[in-house]
């Protein structure tokens, strides 16, 4: 009951976006069934069963000695090549998809995952060419009807498939993060993922003040940057919240775009100032880069992994020496090693690097604070606030800083004007203790104990690392 | 000539003779209609109707009012006010008593309200005036709900539906798997033939057979459920069901899964097992005899161990432990319906109280009450339904783990992780609970804890929502899952 295109495309994409996304195991028909504990099969079975159960050291290993043991097994390669792209191990993923791309060239599956894994490292051309390849091998009036369609008709096609919806959103990431946002809106257009007249920068925001959750707020912005070229602010937002999770050049596109747009003035100051403070300005950073660092922090932080992130940050920073959010990474593992010179160390060659990171100013004055070195946390967080003058939680800590030093105006001055930001805009619980530690000091003037601290989400695209 | 065409050219001199013979006219007709049998002036009246001179005509005038009274409870019926509806009908039924339409309008919206002694009243009119399928069937099934197996099993006997309707039926059953597979097929036309006939011819039988049954099947379900088992089986016999299908355990049914697992059982009871997964929908929903009869009867054959795990579990903790009245289990599945199907959590309650009056003992209304106030944000009056529900049903796990989230809000939060992990005692394997568990460590500050059942819950399950948002918040979104962030997700 399944059409050629559903037979083949969707099938095979489906489970190669099975495995991206659970990890549900897919032997091949080559691949008989298990019969010992040490069999390839089983050793696969075993890898997947690690990989879905979040134990992805022990997947990728149990995966190697499944290739090993059968070189010849597409599925144990192309196990082996998803689970070492899923860590990071990206010289390890492309052996294994060459090797899988030898053995089977003709394979959708194999060719999605080759596609997916040169997004990853930025190869946009070669991903787009093997995206073209399995579009190829369908029958001629499929390839008609998915390339020349009208919108109403594409629409239903995509609905029924969501294998197929995401084949297509792919390209579209690709070639936005190749910067063709306008080839990118076309293909949009094209397959009806977005139609034309509608208020989608609206509808997101709705969702957004309408608590709907992170995904589908996320997804919804994405369909205004597609679908509403002018809506500045979406673009704007979209690209604050891809910087926040580590997407730094899709971030920056976006930015810029939103940036470009916009017909205010301050908007524009505001925009040129995110991109030179919290995206490298004038420091791009190599898209191979940005993968090793967003797999090399969810290894830290998710899997407690922190020699394996260790290694990927180093990588990081040697194909792109200027990004600056690796250091203050690297200064966390030094902290968790009780090594807090070392943390200071670290980002003091990640403000080197970049000497206008906000963010890398912010940790380096935090780790001073708590060192209690304050003249320099002062200077640190001094430049903190510069940078950025609605950091509350560094205007906090540098108030701080200078309570330490008896500078009595300074930290009113830089308590007054966090505690107010932080009302207007989020509430007077966000930043309560240290009003109600203000509210006491103004009474009664200083006293022996120290002011608190707190470091608050207030602005998305200011908060992570 | 304007005067020989159009009465609206007429003189006022020349009008009254024709006003004096239409009021004659109608006299006269009306006259007749009275002098008519109910059914006969019925449609006499509903001739007029149609011409719109009813409402003025003796003897159909009330036949008029209560069409118009049908309609506005119709209109009720659409805008989901069954309440309102219910009274426009009552209203139909008062104004002309003998109508048929109005009595039928009337039972099916007092059964969806739980109002069953109206409901049946109204359908044993209308059957007596029309003796029509559907006020047999409506009657059949109510006397089945409320238990009354003799006159279920009688009154369904007769009611089978015209042949046309069971065709056309058949034909839009069939049309629809046309479509549907067509919508796979259309680039492989010798696949059009090669799958979708076959498929549609199929379709199509199975939905005749099935509208041909309908109410046989709920005769037959009635006699299971009173254990009248070999009785049961002659009734399926009788209808020629045995040899419908040599293998009830597997392929096609035309019937409802009750139906189909039951005559797996009675047919091949060495192999009732296969009605295990039948058994644990049925509990599911709430159809408390049915599922116990699937089950006990499944547990009582070879079975896989995971199977035979849930069907232990289900007879232990998703059905009461006491037999259940069949009024006190259809009126819990009719406050069901209005919570699902209608969106009316108002009504809802006041047949979860029947409920209450019909079986005390059963816990699940008790928690449905508890639940609509948590969902009004009343934790407070929440709380005594929900203990209420665990001191009749202590095993009721669902109430267990209701009671937990409004202990939390509540703030007694200690009290709240004891009772998720009561719930977990039971069911070490449910993810939400172990998620749920995690948030409330989190928010005692207790944050390995939180985080060791966060990974617990997404080892379960990887698509747990709240472990999922939990990571995600704590550590940003993991972008391992895709190559870019849109797919990441």
């Amino acid at each position: 009951m399944r059409s050629h295109l559903t037979a083949r495309v969707t099938a095979a994409l489906a489970i190669a976006l099975a495995f991206v996304s659970v990890g549900t195991g897919t032997a091949g028909p080559q691949e008989p069934r298990p019969t010992t504990a040490e069999s390839p099969g089983a050793l696969l079975e075993r890898a997947w069963a690690a990989y879905a159960q979040g134990r992805h050291q022990e997947a990728l290993e149990t995966a190697r000695r499944a290739a090993l043991a059968t070189p010849r097994s597409l599925s144990a390669l192309l196990a082996l090549g998803g689970m070492a792209e899923f860590m990071g191990e990206f010289d390890e993923a492309y052996q294994a998809y060459a090797q899988a791309q030898a053995l089977a060239p003709n394979d959708n599956v194999t060719r999605y995952r080759v596609a997916s894994f040169a997004t990853r490292i930025g190869d946009y051309d070669r991903a787009l060419r093997e995206l073209d390849a399995i579009l190829g091998t369908q029958p001629k009036s499929m390839q008609f009807f998915f390339r020349w369609a009208p919108p109403f008709l594409q629409k239903p096609l995509l609905k029924r498939s969501p294998a197929l919806e995401q084949f297509v959103a792919l390209q579209i990431d690709i070639l936005m993060e190749k910067g063709d946002v306008a080839e990118a809106r076309r293909l949009g257009r094209r397959h009806a993922i977005v139609d034309s007249g509608r208020d989608y920068c609206a509808e997101a925001n709705a969702k957004k003040t309408g608590g709907g959750s992170a995904d589908e707020v996320f997804k919804a912005f994405r369909l205004a940057v597609l679908g509403q070229p002018s809506a500045a602010d979406c673009i704007w937002w979209y690209g604050q919240w891809l910087t926040d999770e580590g997407y730094m050049r899709l971030g920056r596109l976006m930015v810029e775009e939103g940036t470009r747009m916009t017909s205010s003035q301050e908007n524009k100051n505001s925009g040129n100032r995110f991109v030179r403070i919290r995206l490298g300005g004038p420091r791009p950073v190599a898209k191979r880069a940005e993968s090793l660092f967003l797999i090399a922090k969810q290894r830290y932080l998710r899997d407690g992994d922190g020699e394996g992130a260790a290694r990927l940050f180093d990588e990081s920073l040697r194909l792109s020496p200027t990004f600056a959010r690796p250091y203050s990474y690297k200064a966390r593992l030094a902290l968790d090693d009780g090594d807090r010179e070392g943390a200071v160390r670290w980002l003091r060659r990640g403000v080197e690097a970049d000497p206008d990171s906000w963010r890398t100013w912010h940790n380096l004055g935090k780790v001073l604070l708590a060192a209690e070195r304050w003249d320099e946390a002062e200077q640190a967080l001094a430049k903190t606030v510069d940078l950025f003058p609605d950091d509350v939680g560094g205007r906090l800590a540098l108030a701080r800083a200078l309570y330490a030093q008896g500078k009595w105006d300074g930290y009113r001055k830089q308590t007054e004007y966090a505690v107010g930001f932080a009302r207007g805009c989020c509430g007077a619980d966000v930043v309560k203790e240290p009003a109600g530690f203000f509210d006491k000091f103004q009474r009664w003037g200083p006293g022996a104990a120290l002011p608190p601290t707190s470091d608050p989400r207030v602005i998305l695209g200011w908060n992570q690392d | 000539m304007g005067q020989a065409v159009s009465i609206y050219g007429l003189s006022r001199r020349g009008r009254a003779p024709l006003f004096i013979g239409i009021a004659i006219l109608i006299v006269g007709v009306g006259l007749f209609a009275v002098s008519l049998a109910p059914t006969l002036r019925g449609a006499a009246c509903g001739v007029l109707g149609r011409v719109g001179i009813d409402r003025v005509t003796p003897g159909c005038a009330a036949a008029a009012r209560a069409r118009l009274a049908i309609a506005a409870g119709q209109a009720a019926v659409v805008r989901n006010s069954h309440r309102a509806a219910l009274a426009h009908f009552r209203a139909a039924v008062a104004a002309a008593p003998d109508s048929a339409d109005a009595q039928l309008a009337r039972g099916e919206t007092a059964e969806i309200l739980g109002e069953y002694g109206e409901a049946r009243a109204a359908y044993g009119r209308a059957r007596a005036l029309s003796g029509s399928f559907e006020a047999t069937l409506g009657e059949g099934e109510l006397a089945a709900r409320i238990g009354d197996v003799e006159t279920a099993v009688r009154l369904l006997a007769t009611a089978t539906p015209p042949r046309r309707r069971s065709a056309t039926f058949a034909f839009f059953g069939g049309a629809a798997t046309m479509i549907s597979c067509a919508a796979d097929q259309w680039p492989d036309p010798s696949a059009l033939w090669r799958e979708c006939v076959p498929a549609t011819r199929r379709a199509g039988h199975r939905f005749f057979i099935a509208s041909r049954n309908a109410a046989a099947q709920i005769a037959f379900r009635s006699l299971v459920e009173d254990g009248q088992r070999e009785r049961a089986l002659a009734y399926a016999r009788d209808h020629g069901w045995l040899a419908l299908s040599s293998d009830w355990c597997g392929g096609e049914s035309a019937f409802d899964f009750e139906t189909t697992g039951a005559l797996a059982v009675l047919a091949h009871p060495d192999r009732a097992g296969c009605a295990a997964e039948h058994g644990i929908r049925a509990a599911d929903l709430g159809r408390v005899r049915m599922a116990r009869f699937l089950l006990q009867h499944a547990l009582a054959t070879p079975l896989d161990p995971s199977i035979r795990a849930r069907v232990e579990h289900t007879l232990r903790y998703g059905l009461p432990e006491h037999d259940v009245p069949k009024l006190a289990e259809s009126l819990y599945r009719t406050a069901s319906r209005l919570d699902w199907v209608y969106r009316q959590p108002t009504e809802e309650i006041g047949v979860c109280h029947k409920v209450i009056a019909a079986d005390p003992r059963l816990s699940w209304p008790y928690h449905v009450i508890g639940r609509d106030h948590m969902l009004r944000g009343d934790h407070r009056g929440a709380l005594p339904w929900l203990e209420k529900a665990l001191e009749v049903g202590p095993r009721d796990l669902k109430a267990l783990y209701n009671y937990a989230v409004t202990l939390e809000w509540l703030d007694r939060r200690e009290e709240a992780i004891a009772a998720y992990q009561k719930v977990l005692a039971v069911e070490p394997d449910n993810a939400k609970v172990h998620a749920s568990l995690g948030m409330a460590f989190d928010r005692l500050g207790r944050h390995d804890q939180a985080r060791q059942q966060m990974e617990l819950a997404l080892q379960l399950d990887p698509r747990q929502r709240e472990a999922r948002d939990y990571f995600n918040h704590q550590f940003g979104r993991d972008a391992r899952g895709g190559p870019t962030a849109f797919t990441a997700r």
